[in-house]
């Protein structure tokens, strides 16, 4: 396991898109957080919002990280499927015929990525948001609670991708079903959407009580990680390459 | 050595390989050949491990290659010039494969500089030739030094310099008495390459045997020239048990089979015809395979009532 982790790693970091993708991700996320804080901030200097309103640090990351993971997901995405359309499989399978092993080391390398990646822009956009709002940010979190708020989903999103991508193989039916698994399914019916990727990742983000504890809300992400993973790791074993 | 024991392989309603037994020995480059569809990728991606057969087993060595520990110091293999990231370069590619299999990334750069790609190895594959990815691809598969070597079309896109050093690299792994299995299309480079052949059609083995034993099965041609218009005549009606015919490209020059060099001068003389050529033409792997192959084609199209 170690030695393909260490040849995924090295295969990862030597083509531009992983590199491309996760900046987006970071950008993405900083840029809307700030959006977000700023439409607040105009909102009051409007008079459309009252000048002693307060907005939770939250409000502004949560739907930023939110939206970054779609970002997050074509680096994901990208780990397994270029290696199909590339045709790369039949090289990458000859060295390692253990597909479980494969399989696995592209979910550790997302989950790593989405931890660090979740964290370092989950930091960027709070820091930028608490400057922007000032004096009208509610109770700011610490840093280290939001970081590995957002570290923590990316991670178990990335695995999620990966193992959609391991059971589509192809891009764009990966990058379709990321996004209506992790964000489409946020306009479900409340009540039903709770235990959809979309609502849970937002309530564990938000570390809301309803309609469950924060980190229920991380472990219906990651049911739903296992569910495709089991499928993922289903089909990479019985399809031939 | 290579092992198919009854492999068969299907998708679907179709047959690619049906209960393929053959033995691939070491020390000599076996020339896999086979119109295209008769499964020769199939059954070489099976072997490696990429497709599942439905039925029966391919090993190397007595196991099958998912057993294998570090497959690629086991068996290389250079299936098609397409199995690259191209956006990642050739030392790149080479070393991750290295890392998974223990090999060190000084063997990297041998096996570069070996099939002569050292001064591009660190460009992204993207801006090679089909030539440099073929170079690339049997790269790979000489990385871990392995015993076993399985070449699919390897000499694709090369030119002459590069299928004579693919020929050369082919039978000096072979001399060293490691296992080589090679498919190829071009008859006139496996008739020098390859010192046994395995010949097979739609999905079963049709030949195993040396590569002259399939050249000996097509007859020699006896090629002569005239200047008389009425030879070809003549010929055909002194000669009545064998088929004489105008080359294609040059109408004075026919071509005679199923009579020796003796009788076709006989018969010339005997009929009064001018001859300015007489000359045996050996027969060729091509014609041996075509011969073979069309044998099992009209087999195919007889009705299946019609067979014993």
């Amino acid at each position: 396991m170690w030695r393909t982790l260490h040849s995924e790693w090295g295969k990862t970091w030597s083509v531009r898109a992983p590199w491309i993708c996760l900046l987006t991700t970071v950008a993405l996320v900083v840029i809307t957080a700030m959006s977000l804080a700023n439409d607040f901030v105009y909102g009051i200097s409007i008079d459309e919002v009252p000048a002693d309103a307060r907005m939770p640090m939250m409000d502004a990351v949560g739907p930023a990280v939110l939206f970054g993971q779609v970002a997050f997901a074509a680096f994901a995405m990208q780990l397994v499927t270029a290696e199909y359309s590339t045709g790369e499989i039949r090289s990458t399978l000859r060295g390692q015929p253990d597909r479980t092993t494969v399989v696995a080391a592209k979910s550790l390398i997302a989950a790593v990525c989405g931890l660090a990646v979740g964290a370092a822009s989950g930091t960027l956009a709070a820091g930028t948001t608490r400057l922007i709002l000032a004096d009208n940010l509610a109770s700011p979190e610490s840093y280290p609670a939001v970081a590995l708020r957002c570290g923590l989903l990316m991670a178990v999103v990335g695995i999620l991708v990966v193992a959609v991508g391991a059971l589509l193989r192809n891009a764009v039916a990966t990058l379709v079903t990321a996004f209506a698994v992790l964000i489409g399914t946020l306009v479900l019916p409340s009540g039903l959407n709770g235990w959809f990727p979309g609502e849970a990742g937002s309530t564990f983000l938000a570390d809301d009580a309803e309609p469950y504890a924060g980190p229920v809300g991380l472990l219906v992400v990651a049911v739903w990680g296992v569910l495709f993973l089991g499928l993922g790791l289903w089909s990479a074993n019985r399809r031939d390459a | 050595m290579i092992e198919f024991d009854r492999m068969s392989k299907r998708y679907g309603d179709t047959i690619a390989v049906d209960e393929l037994s053959v033995v691939i020995e070491p020390g000599r480059v076996t020339g896999f050949l086979g119109p295209n569809g008769a499964g020769k990728s199939t059954s070489m991606r099976v072997l490696l491990g990429l497709d599942h057969p439905t039925f029966g087993r391919a090993l190397i060595g007595g196991r099958r290659y998912a057993d294998l520990a570090d497959p690629l110091r086991s068996v290389g293999a250079h299936l098609d010039a397409h199995s690259v990231h191209p956006g990642r370069s050739a030392r790149n590619h080479l070393l991750a494969l290295a890392r998974v299999n223990r090999i060190s990334p000084r063997r990297v750069d041998e096996v570069l500089e070996q099939v002569g790609i050292a001064k591009v190895a660190r460009n992204r594959t993207r801006s090679f030739s089909l030539g440099m990815r073929q170079r690339l691809g049997i790269a790979a598969a000489l990385l871990g030094d392995p015993e076993v070597l399985v070449f699919d079309e390897p000499v694709n896109g090369l030119d002459t310099d590069g299928v004579r050093w693919v020929r050369h690299l082919l039978r000096g792994l072979a001399g060293e008495g490691r296992t080589v299995l090679v498919s190829s299309h071009l008859m006139a480079e496996m008739h020098q390459t390859a010192d046994h052949v395995v010949v097979i059609g739609r999905g079963r083995v049709l030949a195993d045997c040396a590569t002259e034993e399939l050249v000996g099965r097509a007859e020699d041609t006896i090629v002569v020239r005239s200047p008389d218009p009425e030879a070809r005549d003549e010929l055909r009606r002194a000669l009545p048990g064998a088929s004489v015919t105008t080359a294609e490209h040059d109408p004075v020059e026919l071509h005679v089979v199923g009579a020796d060099e003796h009788q076709v001068g006989e018969a010339a003389h005997a009929r009064g015809v001018l001859l300015h050529h007489l000359a045996r033409r050996a027969g060729t792997l091509e014609a041996g395979y075509l011969r073979l192959v069309q044998d099992d084609i009209e087999y195919a199209a007889v009705p299946a009532a019609g067979r014993s």
